[in-house]
């Protein structure tokens, strides 16, 4: 672990993810050879406890094409798709993901073991429907609808009790466990699944003080360009016990640390601006230096939102899993109006 | 026959409906001041319009509240551009900018409200931009379940309703009985039921009914009262059975990708005319979202509705049926069809057309089929390079299709594809 000289945490976070996440990729990769399964699912509203809790691997679509847009390999498996038909209109993650499919080439995270099954969670972003039904015809694999309704209802107050919308998502997610089952070769996990989702309350409430320390000033973390990193674990390794854990809670001393002493992303703190939309992924690092060049700091952003609008106050309830989980679904950001 | 109907407002009773069909399209989907949509307000005290949006959103329950549903399926050639962009984005497709230009510039006033149903992403933020632009509006966001076989779906989708007849309510300021909601039922039913009939007639016999003739007949549709429209396609199916026409030489095609943003009326009368029949489609296809009639009959209407969503719905691009694979659908509508080729007509930055696209082509090519595949647009007012390509396609399949070589699968659809590559467009 790198660590600056004067300081105890500094540089825990970034050395600590690269770890985990190659750890991740390396056991996912080789998940088919110890016989286990795979699932698909997306970022957004994820539901990565209730999977693990049937012992899935999980793959997430989106992480693999960020990766290749940052390790700029996305141009091939976009051109490999719009061979296929494609059109230059659509979604540059779908033609990725594709591209890549049809290739059977490696990603950036290794050579990625196909699906066992596709749990469609579409919060927010229909385009993932028609990504999954592509999926499922390319891999012929079983591609299961976990239907997230919109939030509908203009009146803010009106939309957080919408009680029968999370009993309707909850109740799939009740609904699917002997198929999920069936495809998984054992059994759900209640007790795990309480577990899991105990320790993503622990997660939660870190990231959520990560997010809410860009308010200090200088703000000690990037919340755009840094962002990308911190938050992976939370998307990614929810569930994994108890590396999305402790992750937080090492990454949390480092900004602790930085708080302490007044420091920040960069030297100085010139200008503190807030970002809409997601990183413009092939020309992340130059992208960064232009900020960094004009001593910009991001002290809030949507993109670190997507997974989860924990700075609002949403935890998992490990005493009621499912409901918890539709909740998180339904009011993940993507799914706001 | 001298008994007036309400139809007569419409089109003259003296003459065929067949033969007014220009006439009425001027009166409701061409007419740039939407007169038809300001009559009907301004007919009574408690006359409300509700806008609807393509593909189904469940003017049924519109109908029994007693207002009309309006479809209002963007601006076509009746609305420039010029307020719309600064709101929604440059690379959306034409009929969500255009709508939203409709109402911005205020021609849109006699509605009293707005549906968007879950179709896509853009038509479901254009629900958010409408109210944020006209808070005034009832407006509702429907969405349906794309878990058809979730048990737990039926009871999501009656509520579903209930909340967007709640509003209905509202704004009517009573309730709505259940007599009210089975008589609506009744009237969509019988006027689908005529619908059906006149595309069984096409298919059957596409030489008595163009697909423009069909297209004008159904879109008018849209800017009555159903039990009046129904009218009108009782008088149409009687004269289309009792015409006289030859049966042409033409190609026999499924034409996908057009379910939502319309295309000029032109352009759809050129595909027959350059030696087409179009013997199965997906324009208008809420017309068609029931295959079967609702029960009308039930003390819960609402659940009746939710019961025949999840069975009937169509399985199409913008709704995941989840019965059986998109592509075996397809083939199947292809076998029914008896078709010759496919057309793939998807509106421009279309994204659940142009995705449905490269699975359905691949179908096709299963099929031994040749296509042939353009985007359009709603303004579109010259597509002559369109035309060529349809007519070189056509010409291709009539003169040059002879049995595919086993040997060389997509044989078929090369030709087709050199012949779109000749006309200068990329598929």
């Amino acid at each position: 672990m790198t660590q600056h000289s004067e300081y105890l945490h500094q540089g825990t976070g970034r050395q600590l993810q690269k770890e985990l996440l190659q750890e991740y990729f390396s056991r996912l990769n080789s998940a088919p050879e110890r016989g286990e399964k795979v699932a698909y699912v997306f970022i957004s509203g994820n539901i990565a406890e209730y999977l693990r809790a049937f012992g899935f691997n999980l793959v997430f679509p989106e992480v693999t094409a960020l990766q290749c847009g940052i390790k700029r390999m996305a141009g091939t498996f976009i051109g490999a798709a719009e061979d296929l038909g494609y059109s230059p209109d659509v979604c540059g993650y779908v033609k990725n993901d594709i591209g890549l499919a049809q290739t059977s080439s490696a990603s950036p995270l290794g050579q990625l073991p196909k699906p066992d099954v596709l749990l469609c969670n579409y919060a927010g972003c229909r385009t993932y429907i028609k990504w999954f039904e592509a999926l499922a015809e390319m891999y012929e694999a079983p591609l299961i609808m976990l239907d997230v309704p919109y939030q509908r209802r203009w009146d803010r107050e009106a939309q957080d009790f919408a009680t029968d919308d999370v009993a309707y998502v909850a109740g799939q997610l009740e609904e699917l466990i002997p198929r999920l089952e069936e495809i998984a070769g054992r059994s759900y996990d209640h007790e795990a699944h309480g577990r899991m989702l105990e320790d993503s309350v622990v997660a939660e409430d870190m990231w959520a003080r990560i997010l809410e320390s860009g308010k200090h000033r200088p703000s000690p973390f990037d919340a755009y360009f840094e962002a990308v990193f911190f938050m992976a674990p939370l998307y990614v390794l929810r569930g994994l016990l108890p590396e999305c854990r402790q992750f937080y809670e090492a990454t949390w001393l480092e900004i602790e640390e930085r708080l302490e002493h007044g420091i920040g992303p960069l030297d100085e703190e010139r200008f503190r601006i807030v970002v809409e939309g997601p990183p413009p992924w092939p020309h992340f690092r130059a992208f960064w230096e232009m900020f960094k060049k004009w001593g910009a700091v991001s002290v809030a952003s949507s993109y670190a939102k997507v997974g989860g609008i924990f700075d609002r106050g949403f935890r998992h309830d490990p005493t009621r899993p499912f409901e918890s989980q539709a909740e998180y679904c339904l009011n993940c950001y993507t799914n706001l109006n | 026959m001298s008994t007036a109907t309400v139809a007569d407002a419409w089109v003259d009773a003296a003459t065929p409906v067949l033969d007014q069909l220009g006439t009425l399209s001027e009166r409701t989907f061409l007419d740039p001041d939407l007169s038809a949509l300001h009559a009907y307000k301004d007919s009574g005290p408690h006359k409300r319009v509700i806008g609807c949006f393509p593909v189904y959103t469940p003017e049924e329950l519109v109908h029994a509240a007693g207002f009309l549903p309006a479809h209002v399926f963007g601006g076509g050639h009746i609305a420039e551009i010029e307020y719309a962009d600064a709101r929604i984005q440059s690379f959306v497709c034409s009929i969500c900018k255009s709508t939203l230009e409709l109402g911005l510039t205020e021609r849109l006033k006699m509605v009293d409200g707005f549906m968007f149903p879950s179709i896509c992403d853009v038509a479901r933020n254009l629900s958010s931009i409408w109210k944020r632009n006209f808070p005034e509006q009832f407006v509702a966001y429907c969405h349906w379940p794309e878990h058809a076989d979730s048990i737990n779906a039926r009871a999501y989708l009656r509520s579903e309703f209930a909340r967007i007849l709640d509003g209905l309510e509202e704004l009517r300021g009573s309730a709505v009985s259940i007599a009210e909601l089975n008589d609506s039922l009744d009237i969509y039913n019988e006027n689908r039921r005529l619908m059906r009939a006149l595309r069984t007639l096409r298919r059957e016999h596409p030489e008595k009914l163009t697909l423009g003739e069909t297209y004008r007949l159904f879109r008018a549709g849209g800017f009555m009262r159903r039990d009046t429209h129904s009218e009108m396609l009782a008088r149409a199916l009687a004269e289309a059975v009792a015409r006289d026409a030859a049966r042409r030489d033409a190609v026999r095609v499924v034409l996908d990708g057009a379910f939502c943003e319309q295309m000029p009326v032109e352009m759809i009368e050129m595909i027959e005319q350059a030696g087409c029949y179009v013997l199965d489609d997906d324009i208008l296809l809420g017309h068609r979202w029931y295959s079967e009639d609702i029960p009308a009959n039930t003390d819960d209407p609402l659940d009746a509705m939710a019961g025949a969503f999840l069975e009937q719905a169509p399985d199409c691009a913008v709704h995941y049926v989840g019965r059986q694979r998109r592509v075996e659908a397809f083939g199947e509508k292809l076998d029914r069809a008896e078709a010759d080729g496919v057309i793939f007509a998807s509106a421009k930055f279309c994204e659940p057309a142009l995705y449905d696209y490269v699975l359905l082509k691949d179908e096709v090519e299963r099929h031994s089929l040749p296509y042939v595949t353009f985007e359009f647009e709603e303004k579109a007012g010259l597509f002559d390079a369109i035309q060529t390509q349809v007519e070189t396609f056509v010409e291709s399949v009539l003169f040059y299709d002879d049995e595919p070589d086993p040997d060389a699968p997509g044989q078929a659809s090369s030709a087709a594809s050199s012949a779109a590559e000749a006309a200068g467009e990329q598929p």
